[in-house]
């Protein structure tokens, strides 16, 4: 038999502490949702059940405790840091559930510049952690818009990218080491090495578990040398998306590594570019590292844009500038907020990644389709901004007008039919619906289509790590009551 | 009825740092890195454009909307969007390099010969802007046009064909009153801030709706003499950790902060 809402709040307060177990109203009503259902908060509507509590936990012990009291009575939970997930991992979609938020778990443990890595707290977040690495000359690469309120433990369970990934790579490549804590309140470190071959790599049953195998605790990543003055920041404009996404391909297949390689069509790069740039493409890179092998890096992508005779440079004090102002902190999605309320224009995105040879298909079908098929769009556009050598993502960004409409209905009427056409389209030819901003509850209509065959491993993960089904309901996998 | 609305298309210089500021000999300083946007009381200036043509509908009444702007190519792609949105005229004054920021007697005069050309009901425009601030321009149309003026606009609705009500504010209080028409309105903390975005089928509907150009004039003697010198003011906030709770905390807060502010109103 299920436990009450009170039994629940009690049992949290005996394991955690009276100050840590939050039952206000409000707090609950915030907890109930993420991004992706940015509209419906920003007008105050609650669709989601309330979860029973939302808990500040302080330590492991706490979590161990909690998480196996939630396996032992069937109540879902939901972890939590930054809270700024895209895709409705945070939405808590049955009753009682309990919000596991590990903001309060913020130190940075142990900065070890010799051997080049950092270990923290799941509630750090990343910009401290960034500025802190960087007062001694070192960075962790990593930086997704979100820097300014996104955590350490979020990053990794969602296996974030940041913007000079090209370099970096994403938080797989940067994530060395990890703890975390599985429903049965078993707490496991996977040790930080350079590399090891002591079976199949176990980081990867944590790195984008979205919260629906295990909490994550402690993170180790790895530190590079920073050298800010060697930066090159190069930007072009150009008149076709597609003649951008060949330059791409050219660069990575020429095997040069810039930071940052970004590049963005007319209708999404006017809301970034058109004070230089309307109606035009626009590719930018940046190249980082020691003085020669930025200076290397930079001739070398010169080059291959030169042969692109319809490219013209533009002053990198532009793209610089620009760059400084991407980020998204607390007071920017405030600004969001009232601007949603007063026009009704909301701005979703869908990201996904696919081979050199689909991308361009990818992106001409699904520009085509959701113009002709959504109504009340004001923007359609996207950019790409992770490249690899074998292919590139495409971040869709779409703007839509929510015209006779409850606040509900939104994402009913606008943002799922356009995320199906995208992603329906990105799996067809023989992409990743998902690159960046996981799985979350919006995008398990198509997980069984995303791995095919392989689904068979992701349901035996589900079924061993959470055999009871409390972790986080609903996320990577659907739910079936 | 016919209203105008005048727009400035501004560098958002939020996006500067004050190392950006860096004055040359012409007493210019280069924003041209930065992204641009409708200086923020125009915004709200623009859509009560919309929202009054809305409203007048409602009553049996057509109005007209102009849109007018003073500036260089940049300023085309707001001006289409202002047709997307169905703004009748979209109003382009060319100006290719000349610096306008401290000359409100040829803004005020390309606005004044623009409403002689074409009669206006309602003129609005925005209480300022960012760069080159003086608010004189309202009035120096005002006065060329013997048209009263009403400061500090916050809404503004139609009353039947001659008459607008306008919520204004002074001092931290919010007045009522029905004017009579023609009337300019300075648009101040307006209760609406955005202007609408218009659908991407509007864009391709009237979007292709042709810009109207007009040509500055000189006005020989200008209101203000030659720039000599541009200083940064850094206007620095203070953040003040109070370490009373509760009523304590507001008393306080009330006392030393705000007691002064409500006795000036």
């Amino acid at each position: 038999m299920s436990l009450l809402r009170k039994e629940i709040v009690e049992e949290l307060v005996k394991i955690c502490g009276a100050d840590a177990v939050v039952t206000d109203q409000e707090v609950l009503e915030e907890s109930t949702y993420d991004r992706f259902r940015k509209y419906e908060g920003y007008n105050k509507v609650f669709t989601n059940p309330l979860p029973a509590a939302v808990i500040f936990v302080q330590n492991k012990k706490q979590i161990s405790e909690v998480l196996r009291f939630a396996n032992a009575n069937g109540i879902n939970v939901v972890p939590r840091t930054g809270h700024s997930a895209t895709e409705g991992g945070l939405e808590t979609i049955v009753e009682n559930s309990i919000v596991v938020d590990g903001s309060q778990m913020n130190k940075i443990l142990h900065v070890d510049t010799y051997n080049m890595q950092v270990t923290c707290e799941c509630g750090v977040v990343l910009e401290d952690l960034e500025n802190h690495v960087r007062e001694s000359g070192y960075t962790t690469g990593h930086s997704p818009q979100s820097k300014p309120i996104a955590q350490m433990g979020g990053l990794v369970a969602t296996r974030s990218i940041g913007q000079f990934s090209t370099l970096y790579g994403g938080m797989e490549d940067m994530m060395t080491g990890v703890e975390a804590i599985f429903p049965d309140g078993t707490i496991t470190n996977i040790k930080s090495v350079p590399r090891r071959a002591a079976g199949p790599d176990i980081r990867h049953v944590v790195l984008g578990n979205e919260g629906a195998l295990c909490f994550i605790t402690e993170v180790t990543v790895k530190l590079y040398k920073y050298f800010p003055e060697y930066h090159v920041c190069m930007g072009y404009t150009l008149e076709d998306m597609i003649t951008g996404i060949r330059i791409m391909h050219d660069v990575m297949a020429e095997g040069y590594r810039p930071s940052v390689a970004r590049l963005y069509d007319a209708e999404d790069g006017k809301e970034h570019f058109s004070h230089f740039a309307a109606g035009k493409c626009v590719i930018l890179f940046v190249t980082e590292g020691p003085e020669r092998i930025s200076n290397a890096n930079a001739e070398g992508i010169k080059e291959i844009v030169a042969k692109y005779t319809e490219c013209t440079q533009v002053d990198s004090k532009l793209i610089e500038t620009w760059f400084a102002n991407l980020n998204w902190d607390a007071a920017r999605i405030e600004e969001e907020r009232k601007e949603v309320l007063e026009t009704k224009n909301v701005c979703c995105t869908t990201e996904i990644s696919a081979s050199w040879s689909a991308v361009e298909e990818i992106y001409k079908i699904c520009k085509e389709r959701i113009i002709n098929e959504i109504p009340d769009i004001t923007v359609f556009g996207a950019h790409a901004s992770h490249c690899y050598s074998n292919g590139i993502n495409l971040y869709f960004v779409y703007w839509y007008n929510v015209v006779d409409c409850e606040p509900q209905d939104e994402i009913k009427k606008y943002h799922l039919p356009i995320k199906k056409i995208i992603c329906e389209e990105t799996i067809k030819a023989g992409g990743s619906m998902c690159h960046h901003h996981g799985v979350g509850k919006h995008r398990v209509h198509w997980i069984d289509k995303e791995h095919g065959s392989a689904l068979y491993i992701l349901k035996k993960l589900k079924a061993a790590f959470d055999p009871n089904g409390v972790m986080n309901i609903g996320t990577i996998l659907p739910y079936k009551k | 009825m016919n209203v105008l609305v005048c727009f400035k298309v501004i560098a958002d210089l939020d996006q500067m740092t004050s190392e950006d500021y860096i004055v040359d000999e012409q007493m210019n300083i280069d924003t041209s890195f930065v992204k641009m946007m409708l200086n923020c009381f125009d915004e709200s200036g623009l859509e009560f454009g919309l929202r009054l043509s809305e409203e007048a509908e409602g009553l049996n009444l057509h109005i007209k909307k102009s849109a007018l702007t003073i500036g260089g190519e940049h300023c085309e792609l707001y001006l289409k969007t202002l047709c997307a949105l169905q703004y009748e005229h979209a109003v382009r004054v060319r100006c290719k390099k000349e610096d306008l920021r401290f000359q409100p007697s040829t803004v005020g005069t390309a606005i004044t010969n623009y409403v002689k050309e074409h009669e206006q009901d309602i003129i609005i425009m925005g209480r300022q802007a960012p760069e080159g601030s003086q608010s004189a321009v309202p009035q120096i149309v005002s006065e060329q046009l013997g048209i009263p003026i009403v400061s500090n606009a916050i809404d503004v609705h139609i009353e039947d064909e001659l008459h607008a009500k306008v919520f204004f504010e002074n001092r931290g209080a919010v007045y009522e009153q029905v004017v009579k028409l023609p009337v300019i309105l300075t648009i101040g903390n307006a209760v609406v801030s955005k202007l609408r975005v218009p659908t991407l089928r509007d864009r391709m509907l009237h979007g292709k709706q042709e810009i109207e150009y007009e040509g500055l004039c000189d006005v020989g003697q200008e209101l203000f003499g030659k720039t000599i010198s541009l200083e940064f003011v850094d206007r620095k906030r203070e953040g003040i950790v109070v370490e009373k709770q509760g009523e304590a905390a507001v008393d306080l807060v009330f006392e030393n902060y705000v007691k002064e502010r409500f006795e000036e109103i």
